[in-house]
């Protein structure tokens, strides 16, 4: 078995062991030196070259088996995918030639950018392989090949973070670090996730500076000033999951278990210790679920500046990003901290230990990982949360699907290249991130699916056989084939669920992973009381975008007034009717308790019901078993009662969004109870708010009272001050009614103990800030009670920070803003501020900027205020017309300030791409994706260019000329070694001109003779210095495939 | 008196020596003359420290034991018998602890609503109490006055005092930033010079995160409460101010 996949990868040679030795960093040049030395054991009879994967590197010298000076080349097609002078700017063309440099690299087709031919010396000769020892002879043969190489100013791979002076701090904070698993942008290797291997890691440092690599420290010598660190890692691990990061942390070990240690930059020990207070507990969680230890010997949590991504997991490792990190006083930080950081450790299991085959299988390794860590997260959040965030994934996918592009989990290299129709529908290394990202959270409902089909317990069964067969490769004496345990691919898994279960998952791999569509349910009942049936239709609607059938089981929920009906129903059309007997007669006496599915008896005031109809409520789907679009018809009053009796939150949200059409006086007495409700989860109450929001909206004319909302929050968090208020009636009659109103306005001093209800104070305020009267403007009340809340805030005796609080009331703010009765157009700013703007936005003007400045004085935690001032300021610019000086944008754009504040301020400056078309803010948005400093700012924005693009395809815009597409595309194809940000400005050129020549440029004959020619041209001309000797190997590989041959052939010997 | 040095101990020390000196009846010391004194008590002491480090290595221990001082002492000339009776001396003065100096004065929430003879002065003594009696004291020692709170109006009234006041020192705090630091203009005028919208400029550090991620917003609630744990941070700082108050006057 092993042999036989073996044979899917077409190297000519298996990598037992590597040695990576970094000789020396340093910071002023940013720079490494070092070697790396390569134990091969070759796989075909006639190995004359070996190719490996290096890029940005300066390659000095090849040594094999001592032999010094070996003739080797060099070259990268990827650093230019066109030339500057090339005229052709159509992305089909882009496409094709990124398709095929990533193919003619590949290391999984035995490509790559470094080429080394052995000496004829050196290679065994052909006549000895002949009879006698056939199989031994070839592994016998072990190569060593030793490679000098430096590294200098790298752009991506390594991040080198040097601040800019030279205070004490500063110099102490420079550090390095990987900057993701493209191994080969910083030591020559095999960039294959199927190529694992033992590693050494050794570097030498200046003392006062730690290293943490992947695998074990096993010697750690001090020399002349100079520090050398040694690590082993005796699990094997393929090169792109080799970690590494150099600095002067500051470390604390776990407190629970010593195998953890964390690492982060001087100053911040506190946030630290504080922040992976609890790491023990997942470790403790997966290896206890899946009933194996994890095969590190030990896990170190590193986190940084500037990292690519907020988390990477490498082998033993992970490095996280520094923002992740929260004082003990902000209660926000912790939900998000904490799934990063069980996330990276699940990887620690399946996605760095066990490995994807190949891209293809890319969905699996995700998927699980993300299963795991979101079990851990039901444990330690709670159920709720988890179906909550369940349900926002999903609904996230349905959207992309439907707006966006398909999402075909299962990369499957396109056959021609002619297929080539979408940035999007490429190998997985091209993909773009925002689709990686929808894929990832598909990836996950997929496995989760897999569990369902299966069942939770024979899931843990399986994935612990795994884990077993892959501890296996990795004791001492194991054999090099038995290392293809660690890696698994959606067809071994299905094999191995097949021999474990009788059942076979093809059938839903088929629908979720090789294919891509989401089905789109519509269903409605009646109910026939002659034959006491429900009558049940469900239809599929397939003509809407990203639609595919379904056919399979489907859960019916049927909540009658005798209980609780699950019922399961067979989808084999597109419209397909069901009758599903009814449990229930009609009662006459309505006082009986109604027993819900959670096992509770309530009491329900049934007068809004039919009285000819025993059916509370219908669910479809209940668990969210599979991925669907759900459209379901029922009466108001059925929602109601779902609502407000329901105990599942997802059944809860499903009844809000429909109760959004009803606007009723009933409705919204059922939504005033549902938001008073304490036991009710808090995420329903928020949504509660929300909808009640729009009710009032919709309502407007009629609308009459205040807010249930404002009324609730002025309950439950402002001072009733009740008892003051009647004594003072009965003793004295000189209290003024005016300082009674005000005295019950009074928000309480803040306590953020219970961190629900801390919650609903946050969101609440916003919901109620979107209310809006029959003029269509928000109505004074909601402003002066907005201000006074930010008036009467009081932390200081508050355990936690209010820095979100804060940040959310000014949101709020924001929310109030609308452009009703902006009547002038005028360009006199004096006239505009002190005349025609109206009282209200002036006012909020003031505070923002107050707060704004404020927050500079006092840092808020992570600068939130800041961020959320930064909204509101330009929803005033955008929305009152308030003409703010773009410049205040920049300067928060700058390079310098907190990340997070930089990206909003990007981000805004996108959307004021979006909406204004400002030339000097595209030069300025390409300037920043061409030279920050900041990768992971570089990514974001183009990112949420692709989401806001200032014009789509063929759309009429100033900024649709030549020079945007020039700059574009000379941005797109220089863009050498980020890989992931060049595939997203592919995506962004292709939202912006499509697959074609842009419109905007002029076509000539030139460029279509270009275009023909360009069918024709081979790899070879854009390739400059290649010899013919070495392209008529490159051809042979790729299509003779000798290395398969030969595998085939020692498989047959072996048996 | 003299405060250069900035190492606690050093303070301290002075601080004491000032004690002692007052002690023994002297409310007034020539600073030259003080400083003699300080370095001489000085070289006592380091001799005497001498002296036991030497006799304990002489005996080969690592630590010094009473012993060691008493025979120190004796080598030194210093009479024991003296010693005993400066230990015997009543002390009048003593080293206040350096924390509890820095005590804010409560929050005055009762108030005297209605105070009689406020301004009666001791002169004026009815005609019936003879001129040869003493004086009345102060008013203040014998008269009282009835106090209440207005617990009615206090709770809103205080949240407001504290709101209004917390709103004032952001305005002025904001204000005084913008008049002395850099600003830039919020509006895009246009080349009119209306403009009362500016905004601070930024400073843009080298480690941007560590102002982010460790806020200060927090400091002013959990200053009451981490006061007591953080004295030892704060001992040189408040020492300083301290010698600059009373107890340095001689």
């Amino acid at each position: 078995m092993e042999l036989e996949e073996l044979r899917q990868v077409t190297r000519s040679f298996v990598l037992s062991h590597q040695t990576l030795c970094i000789t020396g960093v340093s910071f002023d040049k940013r720079c490494l030196v070092g070697y790396t030395e390569l134990t091969l054991h070759p796989l075909v009879k006639n190995f004359n070259v070996i190719k490996l994967n290096a890029r940005q590197l300066t390659i000095y010298a090849v040594t094999i088996n001592g032999e010094r000076n070996v003739e080797f080349s060099y070259d990268d097609p990827n650093m230019q995918i066109f030339l500057d002078d090339d005229p052709r700017r159509d992305l089909t063309s882009f496409l094709k030639r990124q398709q095929r440099f990533s193919e003619y690299v590949d290391p999984d087709e035995g490509n790559g950018e470094l080429t080394i031919f052995i000496p004829t010396s050196l290679q065994q000769p052909e006549e000895n392989s002949s009879t006698t020892k056939d199989d031994t002879n070839t592994n016998d043969i072990v190569y060593k090949v030793t490679i000098d190489f430096s590294l200098e100013q790298p752009e991506n791979g390594i991040h080198f973070f040097i601040p800019d002076d030279d205070a004490k701090l500063s110099r102490l904070s420079r550090h390095l670090f990987t900057t993701g698993h493209d191994a080969r942008l910083w030591f020559p290797c095999v960039d294959s996730y199927c190529e694992p291997s033992t590693w050494t890691i050794e570097v030498t440092v200046e003392e006062s500076l730690t290293v943490i690599a992947s695998g074990e420290l096993i010697e750690c010598t001090t020399n002349n000033e100079l520090k050398t660190y040694r690590f082993y890692l005796s699990t094997p691990a393929p090169a792109p999951f080799i970690g590494l990061a150099i600095g002067s942390f500051e470390s604390v070990v776990d407190s629970n278990t010593a195998e953890i240690s964390n690492y982060c930059l001087p100053g911040l020990l506190t946030l630290l210790t504080n922040t992976t207070s609890f790491v023990h507990e997942p470790l403790e969680y997966f290896e206890e679920l899946l009933n194996a230890s994890c095969q590190y010997p030990n896990y170190k949590q590193v986190f940084v500046t500037e990292p690519h991504a907020e988390c990477t997991p490498f082998a033993s490792m992970a490095i996280f990003n520094v923002n992740l990190l929260y004082p003990s006083t902000v209660i926000e930080a912790t939900w998000h901290a904490r799934s990063q950081m069980a996330f990276a450790l699940a990887n620690q299991f399946f996605g760095c230990f066990i490995t994807m085959r190949s891209w293809r299988d890319w969905w699996l390794l995700k998927g699980l990982a993300l299963y795991l860590t979101s079990l851990y997260t039901r444990r330690a959040f709670g159920n709720n949360e988890y179906r909550y965030n369940l349900n926002q994934d999903m609904l996230d996918v349905i959207r992309y699907e439907r707006e966006e592009n398909p999402i075909r989990l299962d990369f499957a290299p396109i056959k021609s290249e002619l297929d080539v129709t979408h940035v999007n529908n490429r190998r997985g290394t091209m993909m773009s991130s925002h689709y990686l990202e929808v894929a990832a959270k598909k990836a996950h409902l997929v496995v989760r699916m897999i569990d369902d089909f299966i069942g939770r317990e024979i899931m843990m069964q399986i994935l612990n056989k795994l884990m077993c067969l892959a501890t296996t490769a990795c004791l001492k004496d194991a054999s090099l084939s038995s290392r293809s345990r660690l890696h698994i691919s959606s067809k071994s898994f299905s094999r191995v669920v097949s021999t474990l279960t009788t059942k076979d998952i093809q059938a839903l791999l088929t629908q979720w992973v090789y294919e891509s569509g989401i089905p789109k349910l519509i269903g409605s009942f009646t109910f026939s009381r002659k034959r006491n049936v429900v009558e049940l239709e469900i239809k599929q609607d397939t003509t809407v975008k990203g639609s595919k059938k379904f056919l399979g089981s489907l859960v019916i929920r049927v909540q009658e007034l005798e209980g609780s009906f699950s019922q399961t129903i067979l989808l084999e059309d597109s419209v397909t009717k069901y009758e599903l007997t009814c449990h229930s007669k009609i009662r006459r006496n309505k006082k009986k308790k109604i027993p819900l599915i959670s096992g509770d008896e309530v009491d329900m005031d049934l007068n809004q019901m039919d009285v000819e109809c025993p059916i509370l409520w219908i669910r479809i789907d209940p668990d969210l078993k599979i991925i669907r679009e759900l459209q379901f018809e029922q009466a108001d009053f059925n929602w109601q009662y779902e609502l407000r009796y329901e105990r599942d939150i997802l059944s809860q949200f499903e009844a809000l969004e429909a109760l959004k059409r009803y606007a009723s006086q009933h409705t919204r007495e059922i939504l005033g109870t549902v938001l008073d409700l304490s036991t009710c989860y808090y995420r329903v109450r928020i949504e509660c708010a929300h909808v009640l929001t729009d009710i009032a909206n919709s309502m407007a004319n009629t609308w009459t009272g205040t807010l249930a909302t404002l009324s609730f929050f002025r309950r439950v968090f402002m001072s009733t001050n009740s008892t003051s208020l009647s004594t003072s009636a009965a003793t004295s009659s000189t209290t003024t009614s005016s300082s009674a109103a005000s005295a019950t306005n009074i928000v309480r001093i803040n306590d953020f103990s219970n961190s629900q209800m801390y919650m609903i104070q946050k969101t609440i305020p916003q919901a109620i800030a979107l209310q809006r009267n029959k003029d269509r403007v928000c109505p004074p009340e909601v402003i002066n009670f907005l201000f006074e809340l930010i008036h009467y805030n009081e932390n200081s005796k508050n355990r936690f920070s209010d820095a979100f609080y804060r940040s959310s009331l000014i949101d709020s703010l924001g929310n109030t803003l609308t452009n009703i009765g902006l009547t002038s157009t005028t360009t006199n700013v004096d006239l505009l501020l002190n005349h025609t703007l109206d009282n209200n936005t002036k006012r909020i003007f003031d505070e923002i900027l107050l707060q704004l400045n404020f927050d500079k004085i006092i840092p808020s935690y992570g600068f939130c205020v800041t961020c959320s001032c930064l909204t509101v300021l330009h929803k005033l610019y955008i929305i009152s017309g308030i003409p703010i000086d773009i410049n205040v944008f920049y300067e928060y754009a700058t390079y310098g300030m907190f990340d997070r504040v930089r990206l909003t301020a990007c981000k805004i400056l996108v959307e004021q791409l979006e909406t204004r078309m400002n030339q000097s803010v595209l030069d300025y948005i390409f300037k920043l994706i061409e030279n920050d400093p900041d990768y992971n700012l570089r990514r974001k924005i183009v990112q949420h260019l692709c989401r806001h693009p200032p014009f789509r395809q063929n759309q009429t815009c100033t900024l649709n000329n030549p020079t945007t597409v020039h700059k574009l595309w000379s941005l797109m194809t220089n863009c050498a070694y980020d890989n992931q940000t060049r595939n997203d400005l592919g995506e962004l050129y292709q939202i912006m001109y499509g697959l074609n020549r842009p419109n905007c440029l002029p076509t000539s004959n030139d460029i279509n003779d270009m275009s023909i020619k360009d069918e024709l041209d081979d790899v070879s001309d854009t390739i400059v210095d290649i010899d013919p000797e070495r392209l008529s190997y490159f051809r042979l590989a790729r299509y003779t495939d000798d290395a398969k041959a030969a595998a085939n052939k020692l498989a047959a010997n072996s048996k | 008196m003299d405060t250069n040095n900035d190492s606690p101990y050093d303070v301290l020390f002075e601080r004491s020596l000032a004690i002692i000196v007052r002690e023994y009846g002297f409310d007034n010391i020539e600073l030259s003359a003080y400083h003699q004194f300080l370095d001489i008590s000085n070289n006592i002491l380091r001799r005497l420290l001498l002296n036991v480090k030497n006799l304990m290595e002489v005996q080969s221990r690592t630590e010094p034991c009473p012993s060691d001082v008493v025979r120190s002492l004796q080598i030194m000339n210093v009479k024991l018998s003296s010693l005993q009776q400066t230990f015997n001396h009543p002390i009048k003065h003593r080293l206040r602890s350096p924390d509890r100096q820095t005590e804010t004065n409560p929050m005055k929430l009762f108030r005297v609503t209605h105070t009689t003879n406020n301004n009666s002065s001791r002169k004026h003594r009815p005609i019936y109490i003879p001129d040869f009696l003493p004086e009345f004291p102060d008013p203040h020692t014998f008269i009282s006055s009835e106090t209440y709170a207005d617990l009615r109006k206090d709770y809103p009234r205080v949240r407001q005092l504290l709101a209004d006041q917390r709103r004032a020192l952001q305005r002025s705090l904001v204000k005084f930033k913008l008049q002395t630091n850099d600003k830039i203009s919020v509006i895009n005028n246009h080349g009119t010079n209306i403009n009362d919208y500016y905004l601070i400029k930024n400073t843009l550090s080298p480690l941007p995160y560590l102002s982010a991620l460790l806020p200060q917003d927090q400091m002013d609630s959990e200053s009451t409460e981490s006061m007591e744990d953080e004295t030892v941070a704060n001992v040189s700082n408040r020492t300083q101010s301290l010698s600059a108050t009373d107890d340095g006057e001689m």
